[in-house]
This record gives structure tokens, C-alpha cells and sequence, in this order.
């Protein structure tokens, strides 16, 4: 991906870790040859990324957030923002009902009778579906 | 169709779709076009479906300013397009979308929805949404309002697309599995039904 240089100050945090822990910073840094303060903040920034982006699909599984709101809160484009809630089970297009009152829509808009019908025996099944569900 | 005897010679009546059925290639649309306003989830989910050539046959596109910066957002730093932005921009300088927004905002999601909402509404376009809470309240308030998924099934029961080709493109969208089982089953209902009308195998 094409990238720009952004140009922004930086602000210092400390962050104290275990002898254990910092030995493991330090076989990490020399491995990657990234030095200690540059690998951690590799790792901060892309857990926030992480971290905002799972928010976000929170916010929109609860109805707080529609797509764009979350993508924005996230900081990534509504298309990426579409993949992440897929990969995550987490429906974000038109239910069934509505898409067989689309269906309708559509049917009446251009003239087209075999939508409706179409329509109709989708309803249906869904209406069997949600009976046979609940008798079980 | 119709077909009938008129004075012993046999008189077959078309229908402007029955012309356009079963048209191979070089599609003329009899259908009337219908103005309607983009939202970014159908224009993403649409692109990604290999949808949005089909679209101008059947709609006047606009979109509003709000809805074309979502598509052709940028993250800080990246200067290429996602290829539904890339495709989105190239269709606006080639004036294939019209940019038109709306006087009057509402002011009951995020920027684009309510541009796009706002649009369909003091317009009287039909909004084209992929996103659950926005189409819902659309279509509560009145709206006419279409998803991908229900465009597929037009295109289908237009004849523009095959039925191995509809149930491909179905798969390919974003949306829920149960969704995408409905508009199968819906596609598969339209090919019985022109297969009991035509007399024969629709590929089903």
C-alpha cells in the first residue's frame, strides 16, 4: 500500500515491565533489528488500531453505531469497516423482511408482477421457518 | 406475451420486457429509469458483487457529497483508493453519478447516511442502502428503499444475469448467510416460474 510520511510530535509514555518481560522486548528487538522504544511502539499503535476497531463493531452490534459512524470511530473506511463486521458474524445489511419488502419495491417501481410473487413465497417460508422454529 | 388468433393468422402481442428478455448482449432498457440517491454500503457492496454496471439501467444515480467522501476515503497517510472508491471516482468524472445533495439535513445517523436519507426524502428518490438501522428507519418513515441484494434479484428476473451467474454474485455480496439463502430461494422461485412459462430449462 502507498503510503505518505505524516509528520506529528510525539509525546513520551512510560511503561515498566518485569525483568523476564524486558529480556523478552530485548530478544525481540535484536531479532527484528528494531530498536526496544520503536518495536513497542509498533505494538502500541497497532493495538489500538485493534482495539478501536473491536469497539467499533461493539458499538454497532448494540445499535449505537451505524456503519459510517463506526468506521469513523475506528478510523477506517465504511468498506473496510463492512469486511470487519462480516468477519465477525456481526449482520449488518438488510434483514430478510426487508429485503422481501425491497423485492416489492422493486416489483411496483418496474412493473415486474413475478417479484411480488417471488416476494410473497419468500415471506411465506419465512413465516413457516419462524412457526416451525418456535414450536420446537 | 400473449399469442391469439386474429382473423385465422396466428397474432402474437409483446410486451416492452418480453422485447427485452432474453436480449444477449448490446441491453437496451425499455424499463423506466428511476432517479435515486447512493448511500456508501450499496455502492461498496454492489462493486464488490460486480454489480454497478447494471445499476444506470435501471437508475439515475446521485450521491451526495457526504456519501462520495466515505467511498473514496483515504486513512491518514495512504494516497491509493480502494478499488470501490477507485471505480466510484472514475464513474463521477466520467458523469456516469451525478453529485446532488440535499437542502435540508437530518440528523439521525452519520453524515452520509443522513445525506443520503435526506436526498431520497425531499426528492422522492428511491435510496439505495446496504446498512441495517438506515434502511430500516427509511423505510419506516415512507421511503422507497432498495439493497444490493434486492437489485440482484431484479437483474435476474430482468434476464441480465443467468441463474448460475445470479447465485455466484449472490455469494460474492457481504451480506448475512440467511440473507443471501432468501434472495437464493427468490431467484430460484423466478427460474420455476420462467421455466413453467417458457416450457423449458432455465439452468436451474
Amino acid at each position: 500500500m502507498a503510503t505518505t510520511q505524516v509528520n506529528e510530535e510525539t509525546i513520551a509514555k512510560e511503561v515498566k515491565l518485569t525483568d523476564t518481560e524486558a529480556k523478552r522486548l530485548k530478544q525481540l528487538s535484536q531479532a527484528e533489528h528494531l530498536p526496544e522504544d520503536a518495536l513497542l511502539r509498533k505494538w502500541i499503535l497497532e493495538g489500538l488500531d485493534r482495539m478501536r476497531l473491536r469497539y467499533a463493531c461493539t458499538l454497532y452490534e448494540q445499535g449505537r453505531l451505524n456503519l459510517s459512524g463506526a468506521a469513523r470511530y475506528a478510523g477506517v473506511g465504511v468498506e473496510r469497516m463492512m469486511q470487519e463486521l462480516t468477519r465477525r458474524g456481526i449482520e449488518h445489511s438488510p434483514s430478510v423482511a426487508q429485503f422481501v419488502d425491497g423485492l416489492d419495491t422493486l416489483a411496483d417501481l418496474f412493473d415486474m408482477d413475478e417479484l411480488h410473487t417471488a416476494a410473497d413465497e419468500v415471506r411465506r417460508r419465512e413465516e413457516n421457518k419462524a412457526a416451525e422454529s418456535a414450536q420446537c | 406475451m400473449a399469442i391469439g388468433l386474429l382473423r385465422g393468422s396466428v397474432c402474437i402481442v409483446l410486451t416492452q420486457r418480453d422485447l427485452v428478455s432474453g436480449r444477449p448482449t448490446g441491453y437496451n432498457s425499455l424499463v423506466d429509469k428511476r432517479d435515486a440517491a447512493l448511500d456508501a454500503s450499496f455502492w461498496i457492496n454492489a462493486h464488490r458483487a460486480s454489480l454497478v454496471e447494471f445499476l444506470p439501467d435501471y437508475f439515475n444515480l446521485r450521491a451526495p457529497t457526504a456519501v462520495i467522501e466515505e467511498i473514496e476515503y483515504l486513512l491518514p497517510g495512504v494516497v491509493q483508493l480502494t478499488p470501490a472508491g477507485e471505480s466510484l471516482r472514475q464513474w463521477r468524472q466520467a458523469g456516469r453519478l451525478e453529485i446532488q445533495d440535499p437542502t435540508q439535513a437530518v440528523d439521525w445517523f452519520d453524515r452520509g447516511e443522513n445525506a443520503a436519507i435526506a436526498l431520497a426524502r425531499e426528492q422522492g428518490y428511491v435510496l439505495l442502502i446496504d446498512d441495517q438501522a438506515p434502511y430500516h428507519l427509511a423505510k419506516a418513515r415512507g421511503l422507497k428503499t432498495i439493497g444490493a441484494t434486492d437489485f440482484v434479484v431484479l437483474v435476474y428476473a430482468d434476464r441480465r444475469l443467468s441463474y448460475d451467474d445470479a447465485l455466484s454474485v449472490l455469494a460474492s455480496l457481504g451480506t448475512a448467510e440467511h440473507l443471501k439463502r432468501a434472495a437464493m430461494t427468490a431467484v430460484g422461485l423466478l427460474a420455476r416460474q420462467r421455466s413453467e412459462r417458457d416450457g423449458n430449462d432455465t439452468g436451474q
